[in-house]
C-alpha cells in the first residue's frame, strides 16, 4: 500500500484520544471523521450503484399506462392500466407512470419521499450490443474507448478525501465491475463471512504473514490486488462481521444479489470508510416469455424490490448518508417479438434512493411512443443522459466537484434537481424535474 | 518480490528469447540448452547457484498448450522435442487415452441424444453434473490437452448458460456434436454447426424467431461474438436483415424432446434481403441462413477477430498485432482452418518469448495445481464449488461472450483470496476428493531435508524455475521457522512444514502465471 499504515495508526490514536465521544472502535484511518461532530456530514453519502446486466425492459418496469401506444405494441407483456385492488395492474406513481405490481413494496418508499423515478434515460450512443453499452455507461464514456477507467474509478481518484481504508470502494461479485476500474484499489467481495485465509489453524497466522510478504507490493498488478486484500482482511477482522443480524427486521432475499446488498449494508454500519458499492443483478435480456404482471420479468423485479426495501428498512437511520442508483445498458424495444419478449432497445428508467434524493416524483421529459416519436427500430428515446443523474449525485451527495474527470468530455450538463442538496445549494431548482401527467 | 520478476518481464525477454528458439528450433540442442534434467539427479548446490530464472520452453509449452505442466509431461516433452508434442497434440484421434476413457464410461449421460437425455433425465442435475465433472478430468487427467484447451476456447467462444431453458438437457449435446467435434477442425464447420445447435437455438432464442416479428437476439450476437466482432462493419439494419435470414431455423417444437433442428418453411421469411452489401435473393428458403453463415465465415473481420482472440489466449492479453495478423492470413488463406492457426501462433517468436503475459483464470489455477502435484481426483464436487465461488464454473457464464480472457477480469482481492483458499487446502489434504501424495514425493527424493534443500526442491518441481533471493528466504524461513537455511530438518518439521509450504508456493505469484 502507499500509505503509511504505522503512522496512520499512532495520528488514529492520538485523534482518538482527544476525541472520545463515546463511540469505540474509530477506525483509525478515518481522520475525516475524527474532525466532525458525530451525525455531522462532512463528507458524502456512501454510493452503492445496482447495475441490472442484460438491458431491462424499463417500460414494463416503470410502466407509461397512459400511453395508448404502449398498450397496442405490446399485446402480451403490458402491464395493465393501475386499477383499485387489482394486485396485477400497474402501481400508480403520477397518473401516467407506474409500477410494475412485483414493486409493490417500493410505493411506501416512493410515498416517503426516498425514491425518486427517472424515465426515458440513458446512454447516448447508439450501440445494441450488450457488451459495447455497459462498457460505454461503466466507463461514463458513450462512444469512446481509449479510456480504460471507470467513472466511479475517477471519481474515487479525484474526489478530495483523506480516507485511506482499504474498503472506499467494494464490487460485490468475482469479477470487478468496469465501473470501479482505476488507480484507486478497490475490493473484489463475495462474502463478508469467508474473507480470510483458512487453513490449519497452527500454520495459518505464519502463512498469511509469509504470503502478505510474497504480495509486497512492487508495482505488479497481481501484487497491488494481493496487498488490499491484506489490508482488508485486517480491517474485516474489526467489524466482527459473524454478528451481522439486519435492523428493523429487514429480510433480504435469498439471491446473490440480496446477499450483496446485505453485505454492503453490514460493510456501511461497521464503519469501514465504504464511499463506493457496485452491485450486480442479471436475468434481463427478456427476449422470450417475458411474461406480463406474472412471469420472468416480474420474478426478477420481485427480487430488485425486495432487495431494495429489505436494504432501505434496515439501514433506516444511516439512509441520510447513503444513496442508491440503479442503471441498465439499454432499455427495450416498444414492439414486443414474436417470442412474447421484447429485443434490444435504447431509453430506460433509474431509481435513485436515498435520505438526500428528492424523491416521491417521476422525473422524465417524456418523449412518447408515436411511430415519429421513438428512436432507431422503434426504441424509446433518450431524453436524460445518465451522466445527468450521476453527475449530480457525484456533485451533490458524493461531494466531488470534479465533473470534467469522472465523466470526460462532457460538460452538457442538465441537473434535474434529484438530489436534496441542489436545491439547498440553487434555489428554486425542484422546477427543472419534469414530471408528466 | 515485484522488482525482480517485473524486470523479468520487462528485461528477460532477449535472454528468453535465445534460450526458447534455440530450444525450439534444434529439439536435439534443446536438451543441452535447457536448464535442470530429471529432479533425483539433481544436485542440490546446482540447484541453489542457478540464477533466477524464467521456466523452461517445455514448461511454457506445456503451460500454453495444456491445464498446466506435470513432472511426467515435462519429462516426455524434454524426450521428444516440443514439435514433435505439438504435432501429437494436434492430432488428438491418434492419443490413446484409455485410462480417461473408462474413468468416463462411467458418466453415461455424455453419450445420450437428447431425446434420451429428456426422457431418461426429468430432472437434468445428473447431466450437468456428469458434463462438469467430465469437463474437469479431461483438463485435468486427458492426455489429448490441446484438444481441451481448445473445447475450452470455443466453449467460451460459442457460450451458452447450461441453466437456460432446456440448455440443461442441450448442452451436452452441443459440446459433444458442436464444440468436440470441431474444436481442431475448420471454423466455417463449427460455426454452420453452431448454428443448427438446438441449445444455440434455444440459448439465443433464434427457436422462437418468426417471420412476422423476428427476434434479434441470435442474430446480433452471430454478427458481434461469433464472427465479426462488436467493432465488425454491420449496422442494426444488418442485424435485421440476418434475423430475416435465419427465420425459421428452430427446433423441432412437434416434440421438442426430441431435441432436433429444423427447418420451417412456415415460419421463414421468403423475402428478399441484403446483408452487409449483399443482396439474397427471394424464396432461397433455408439457403438463406447458409449463404449468410458462409458470407460471416469468410469475412475479413471474421479472419481478424478470430485471430485476435486465439493469439490473446495463446500469447498475450495484449495481443501483438503483427502474429494476429499472420494468423488472420493464415485464417483467410485455410478458408479458417483451426490447426494452422495454432501452428502459426506455437511457430511464432511472439510465443516463445512470451512468458509472463498470461496469468491463469481460476479454472486454469485449478487445474494446474492438480496437475503438478500429480494429485488424485475421486471426486469433483467440492472443486466445482469451488470453480463456482472463483466464478469460472464451466457452462455457468450467463452471457453470450464467455468467459472472459483478459487477467484484468480475474485478478483481484476476493478471486486471489479464493485462489490462496483453494491451493492451500490442496497441500494441506482438506480439499474433499482431492489428494496430492507431497511427502510421498518427497521421501522417494531423499530422506534428509535441509531448509534450503526442501525449498529449492518445491520451487524447481511446482514452477519450474527458482524464485529470487528475497523470496526464497522467505520460504525458507517459512520452513525452519527462521533457523538457518542449512540446518537439516528433523523428519516431523519436513512432515508439518511440507503442506503449507507447497500451499505457499502455489499461492505465490509465480503460480498465478501460465
Amino acid at each position: 500500500m502507499a500509505f503509511d499504515r504505522r503512522k496512520f495508526l499512532e495520528n488514529g490514536a492520538k485523534v482518538a484520544g482527544l476525541l472520545s465521544f463515546g463511540r469505540m472502535n474509530w477506525p483509525s484511518w478515518m481522520p475525516r471523521l475524527a474532525f466532525a461532530a458525530p451525525g455531522f456530514e462532512t463528507t458524502g453519502d456512501t454510493l452503492v450503484c445496482i447495475f441490472l446486466r442484460g438491458g431491462v425492459d424499463g417500460m414494463n418496469v416503470v410502466v407509461p399506462h397512459g400511453e395508448s401506444h404502449y398498450y397496442t405494441a405490446r399485446p402480451t407483456v403490458a402491464i395493465p392500466v393501475p386499477k383499485v385492488n387489482d394486485t396485477s395492474a400497474a402501481v400508480d406513481l403520477d397518473g401516467f407512470f407506474g409500477l410494475h405490481p412485483a414493486l409493490i413494496r417500493l410505493r411506501d418508499i416512493y410515498q416517503a419521499g426516498a425514491l425518486a423515478v427517472v424515465h426515458a434515460a440513458g446512454s447516448p450512443d447508439p450501440t445494441h450490443s450488450h457488451f459495447d453499452a455497459m462498457d460505454y455507461m461503466e466507463r461514463g464514456t458513450p462512444g469512446e474507448k481509449q479510456i480504460p477507467t471507470g467513472w466511479l474509478g475517477r471519481h474515487l481518484q479525484s474526489v478530495a478525501s483523506k480516507n485511506d481504508s482499504p474498503f472506499r470502494a467494494v464490487g460485490m461479485g468475482s469479477i470487478l465491475q468496469t465501473a470501479l476500474r482505476g488507480p484507486i484499489p478497490v475490493v473484489a467481495l463475495q462474502s463478508i463471512a469467508d474473507f480470510h485465509l483458512k487453513g490449519n489453524s497452527r500454520e495459518i497466522a505464519k502463512v498469511q504473514a509469509t504470503l502478505s510478504s510474497l504480495y509486497a507490493d512492487n508495482g505488479d498488478f497481481i501484487d497491488q490486488q494481493g496487498t488490499v486484500a491484506f489490508d482488508a482482511f485486517e480491517m474485516l477482522e474489526k467489524a466482527n462481521p459473524l454478528q451481522y443480524q439486519p435492523a428493523h427486521g429487514a429480510i433480504y432475499p435469498t439471491s446473490s444479489y440480496g446477499m450483496a446488498l446485505r453485505q454492503v449494508a453490514q460493510l456501511i454500519k461497521a464503519d469501514v470508510g465504504l464511499e463506493i458499492a457496485c452491485v450486480d443483478i442479471g436475468g434481463w435480456d427478456t427476449h422470450v416469455n417475458q411474461g406480463g404482471p406474472q412471469g420472468q420479468l416480474s420474478n426478477l423485479l420481485t427480487d430488485l424490490g425486495n432487495g431494495l426495501a429489505a436494504f432501505y428498512t434496515d439501514l433506516q437511520e444511516h439512509m441520510d448518508h447513503t444513496a442508491v442508483v440503479t442503471m441498465s445498458e439499454f432499455g427495450r424495444r416498444l414492439q414486443e417479438n414474436g417470442g412474447k419478449g421484447t429485443d434490444h432497445g435504447h431509453g430506460n428508467f433509474m431509481f435513485v434512493l436515498g435520505g438526500g434524493i428528492a424523491g416521491g416524483r417521476v422525473y422524465s421529459d417524456w418523449p412518447g411512443l408515436a411511430p415519429g416519436q421513438l428512436s432507431g427500430p422503434g426504441d424509446l428515446a433518450i431524453t436524460t443522459d445518465f451522466r445527468d443523474i450521476l453527475g449530480e449525485i457525484v456533485k451533490y451527495r458524493l461531494k466531488n466537484d470534479n465533473l470534467e474527470t469522472v465523466f470526460p468530455n462532457y460538460n452538457t450538463y442538465k441537473f434535474r434537481g434529484i438530489t436534496k442538496s441542489i436545491m439547498e445549494v440553487i434555489p428554486g431548482t425542484t422546477s427543472m424535474g419534469m414530471a408528466v401527467g | 518480490m515485484g522488482i525482480s520478476r517485473r524486470e523479468f518481464l520487462k528485461g528477460s525477454g532477449a535472454a528468453a528469447a535465445a534460450l526458447s528458439l534455440a530450444a525450439w528450433l534444434d529439439p536435439a540442442e534443446a536438451v543441452e540448452m535447457t536448464p535442470q534434467r530429471p529432479l533425483p539427479q539433481l544436485r542440490w548446490h546446482d540447484l541453489s547457484s542457478m540464477p533466477t530464472a524464467i521456466p523452461s520452453p517445455e514448461y511454457l509449452v506445456l503451460s500454453r498448450l495444456t491445464f498446466g505442466p506435470t513432472t511426467s509431461e515435462l519429462d516426455r516433452v524434454r524426450q521428444m522435442g516440443i514439435p514433435a508434442f505439438i504435432e501429437e497434440q494436434l492430432a488428438p484421434e491418434a492419443i490413446n487415452d484409455n485410462a480417461l476413457d473408462s474413468m468416463l464410461g462411467t458418466f453415461k449421460t455424455l453419450n445420450m441424444n437428447a431425446s434420451q437425455l429428456f426422457t431418461g433425465y426429468p430432472q437434468p442435475t445428473t447431466i450437468i453434473q456428469e458434463l462438469i465433472s467430465a469437463t474437469l478430468l479431461r483438463a485435468a487427467l486427458g492426455k489429448r490437452q490441446l484438444l481441451e484447451m481448445m473445447v475450452d476456447f470455443w466453449t467460451d467462444h460459442f457460450n451458452i448458460y447450461i441453466l437456460k431453458n432446456t440448455c440443461r438437457w442441450l448442452k451436452t449435446v452441443d459440446d459433444r456434436e458442436v464444440i468436440r467435434k470441431y474444436a481442431l477442425g475448420n471454423f466455417h464447420d463449427l460455426l454452420m454447426a453452431s448454428a443448427k445447435s438446438p441449445a444455440m437455438l434455444e440459448y439465443l432464442d433464434n427457436a422462437s424467431s418468426t417471420k412476422d416479428i423476428p427476434n434479434e437476439n441470435y442474430a446480433r450476437e452471430l454478427m458481434e461474438l461469433h464472427t465479426l466482432s462488436v467493432d465488425g462493419p454491420y449496422t442494426q439494419t444488418d442485424v435485421q436483415e440476418v434475423a430475416r435470414c435465419l427465420t425459421g431455423w428452430t427446433v423441432d417444437r412437434r416434440d421438442i424432446t426430441k431435441g432436433l433442428f429444423l427447418y420451417d418453411t412456415r415460419r421463414h421469411d421468403q423475402g428478399q434481403k441484403r446483408v452487409l452489401g449483399t443482396t439474397i435473393p427471394a424464396n432461397g428458403g433455408m439457403h438463406d441462413g447458409e449463404i449468410l453463415l458462409d458470407l460471416l465465415a469468410n469475412h475479413p473481420s471474421t479472419a481478424q477477430f478470430i485471430a485476435t482472440k486465439l493469439v490473446r489466449r495463446f500469447v498475450a492479453d495484449t495481443p501483438p498485432a503483427t502474429l494476429v495478423q499472420q494468423v488472420a492470413t493464415t485464417f483467410t488463406n485455410t478458408k479458417g482452418d483451426i490447426k494452422s492457426m495454432l501452428r502459426t501462433i506455437f511457430n511464432a517468436p511472439e510465443f516463445l518469448t512470451s512468458w509472463g503475459l498470461k496469468l491463469k483464470r481460476p479454472f486454469e489455477l485449478t487445474i494446474s495445481s492438480v496437475r503438478i502435484t500429480d494429485a488424485v481426483i475421486t471426486d469433483g464436487r467440492v472443486m466445482a464449488q469451488r470453480l463456482q465461488a472463483m466464478g469460472q464454473l464451466p457452462f455457468y457464464w450467463p452471457s453470450p461472450n464467455g468467459y472472459p480472457d483478459a487477467a484484468s477480469a480475474w485478478i483481484n482481492t476476493g478471486g486471489l483470496l479464493n485462489r490462496w483458499n483453494y491451493s492451500l487446502s490442496l497441500a494441506e489434504g482438506t480439499l474433499p476428493g482431492v489428494k496430492a501424495d507431497l511427502l510421498g514425493t518427497l521421501w522417494k527424493v531423499s530422506n534428509t531435508w535441509t531448509g534450503e534443500q526442501l525449498v529449492d526442491f518445491w520451487t524447481q518441481r511446482l514452477l519450474g524455475r527458482s524464485v529470487d533471493a528475497g523470496e526464497r528466504n522467505q520460504f525458507i524461513n517459512y520452513a525452519t521457522d527462521n533457523r538457518p537455511g542449512t540446518t537439516i530438518l528433523d523428519k516431523g518439521t519436513v512432515q508439518r512444514k511440507t503442506p503449507e509450504l507447497v500451499g505457499l508456493i502455489l499461492d505465490s505469484p509465480y503460480f498465478q502465471y501460465r
